[in-house]
């Protein structure tokens, strides 16, 4: 065998590559953070855009020199929350299903075909809300939905595209469950259905939101398949659920092509950036103030 | 326990064999009797199904996939082994306390009121005060947590939430508790208290029949009236407690008492 190093080098070289690679992902996240915010910021500080003007104007039309983002955070926000009430109910009701009255056919049958739809693209969800959902909202509402783009036919296709993350981890959040509450909820005369709505969901509640804020920041920063649907109108405030609308994300990437490196709208686009950026940060810290939460309870 | 409505049988088994997996068998043919204001304790080394047992009594065991009960479990004379029997009903009245404190995510108030509200027992807050006090008396747990009854379960020690699972199960006013090794997670003061919370449920004369599940010889000494014996899935030995532990006749349960295995 060939000569082995001794122990405590060896331990040397095993915290140095660990800690490199810690090292350059901390040193990503800041760089990242940094860059965003540098070019952010340069509306406000350099090309003196009024903040407020740009949180709660109602026009964006960056050509004119307008950037209000109050209709692409309204865009953003109402699809976001709109596809979670969708997925939801059928996110959780499918996850007490496969955990709950038919373990054996949920897990073997259900969940891989759930989990299948992580692997499409968005492009093909774009495609099929553009065929499907669009034409179902003309189909249905007829002049009043227009061309069928809108907010409401974008949530329906966010809503397919986060179910499976939703059900998934609520599938793991009701799993995580110790079966002695259940039998506990049974001795006492509890019914099934008593038992899993008072006692497994309300214990599993900590993860359930954990999941469904996991499903929030997937839709929030969804972009492609977004665009396809909505329609894409950024100048005005959307004033219904069937009216074309634009997000943050799908005005940030339709601006890309007009605006020149250094320009105000080019600034402006960062801005945007930047917001979606902040947006994530405050999911996660949700996330983790429930965890923090939920373990102190637990203690 | 000279009064004679106490010395009903409530409980009686006949036969009652388990088998897991539809081929292992966990419990032979076991025939037992349980009285009213009686503690009864099941003994035996690790695997011997005297858990599985009591976790017929309740008809617990049908939460289990493919675990098959079969003979005869008689309460009040009934044979509740049966298919049309409702399981929910029968638990209400025959309730169970695990090896793990079980909790629920609520306050210490709602633990307690949670099942009987669900029932449509109580109407009105003066009948849940009362039985929020009765039961919490009841196991003993009273004293040390009446100023915060709107506090979570969870901030309780572990010996004051099995407690609080006991006054839980007493809400329910049941006739039968079984306890299914309720100490094993619990310090030696703890298990003290459950001890003589369940001591003094057998004697407050209300005819509630104990059964415990445990592997502790002494606490089976200390809580029991009655004692029966398990081995390898047989019940191989039933009788009073003082005469179990002072007269064994089965060769394999003097070997267990004298803790040659186990």
């Amino acid at each position: 065998m060939a000569k082995l190093m001794p122990k405590r080098s060896l331990e040397n070289v095993g915290l140095t590559v660990t800690g490199l690679c810690i090292a350059l992902v901390a040193l990503v996240v800041v760089t990242l953070i940094v860059m965003v915010a540098q070019q952010g910021l340069a509306t406000f500080l350099q090309d003196g855009v009024d903040f407020w003007s740009f949180i709660s104007g109602g026009n964006w039309i960056p050509e004119d020199g307008r950037f209000g983002a109050l209709p692409l955070i309204v865009g953003s926000f109402s699809v976001t929350l709109l596809s979670t009430v969708f997925a939801l109910p059928v996110a959780l009701g499918s996850a007490i299903f496969v955990v709950e009255v038919a373990p054996g056919f949920g897990r073997r049958v259900f969940q891989p075909l759930v989990e299948l739809l992580v692997g499409i693209p968005s492009v093909v969800y774009g495609v099929l809300g553009l065929s499907v959902v669009n034409a179902a909202m003309r189909a249905i509402f007829g002049e009043a939905a227009g061309t069928g783009a809108g907010i409401l036919s974008g949530a329906i296709v966010l809503a397919v595209m986060i179910l499976p993350t939703v059900t998934t981890l609520s599938i793991d959040a009701l799993d995580a469950v110790p079966n002695e509450y259940r039998e506990g909820s049974y001795a006492l005369g509890c019914t099934r259905w008593q038992t899993v709505w008072h006692v497994v969901l309300k214990s599993a509640l900590p993860s359930l939101m954990t999941a469904v804020i996991l499903g929030m920041t997937r839709a929030f920063g969804e972009t492609l398949a977004v665009q396809m649907v909505i329609g894409g109108v950024e100048r005005s405030m959307p004033t219904g659920l069937l009216d074309p609308a634009a997000t943050l994300t799908t005005a940030l990437t339709s601006g890309l092509s007009n605006a020149t490196t250094g320009s105000v709208q080019y600034h402006a686009l960062w801005s945007l950036g930047l917001l979606l950026l902040a947006m994530s940060l405050v999911f996660i810290a949700v996330i983790h103030l429930i965890g923090k939460k939920g373990a102190k309870k637990r203690g | 326990m000279s009064d004679t409505t106490q010395n009903e049988a409530l409980l009686t088994t006949r036969n009652v064999t388990v088998t897991y997996d539809l081929t292992h068998e966990a419990l032979h043919k076991t025939d037992l009797t349980f009285k009213g204001g009686e503690v009864t304790a099941l003994i035996g080394p690790s695997g011997c199904g005297k858990s599985t047992f009591l976790r017929c009594l309740n008809l617990m065991n049908r939460e289990i996939p493919k675990c098959r009960v079969g003979g005869e479990i008689f309460y009040h004379g009934r044979n509740i082994n049966t298919k049309t029997e409702n399981l929910f009903e029968l638990r209400k009245s025959i309730g169970m306390v695990f090896q793990q404190p079980t909790p629920f995510r609520k306050s210490i108030r709602e633990n307690i009121l949670f099942a009987p509200k669900k029932h449509g027992r109580l109407h009105g807050k003066d009948e849940e005060d009362e039985l929020v006090e009765t039961s919490l008396k009841q196991a003993a747990l009273w004293d040390e947590v009446k100023d915060k009854l709107k506090q979570s379960a969870h901030a309780l020690s572990g010996g004051q939430q099995q407690r609080l699972c006991i006054a839980r199960t007493l809400a329910m006013k049941p006739d039968v508790i079984l306890y299914d090794e309720p100490c094993s997670a619990l310090d030696p003061i703890s298990t003290f208290t459950i001890e003589e919370t369940i001591r003094s449920i057998a004697e407050a004369g209300a005819g509630i029949c104990q059964i415990i599940v445990t592997h502790n010889m002494e606490q089976a000494g200390r809580v029991s009236d009655r004692t029966a014996f398990f081995y390898m899935g047989d019940m191989v030995e039933t009788g009073t407690t003082q005469q179990i532990f002072s007269a064994p006749k089965d060769q394999r349960l003097s070997d267990y008492l004298t803790g040659r295995f186990g």
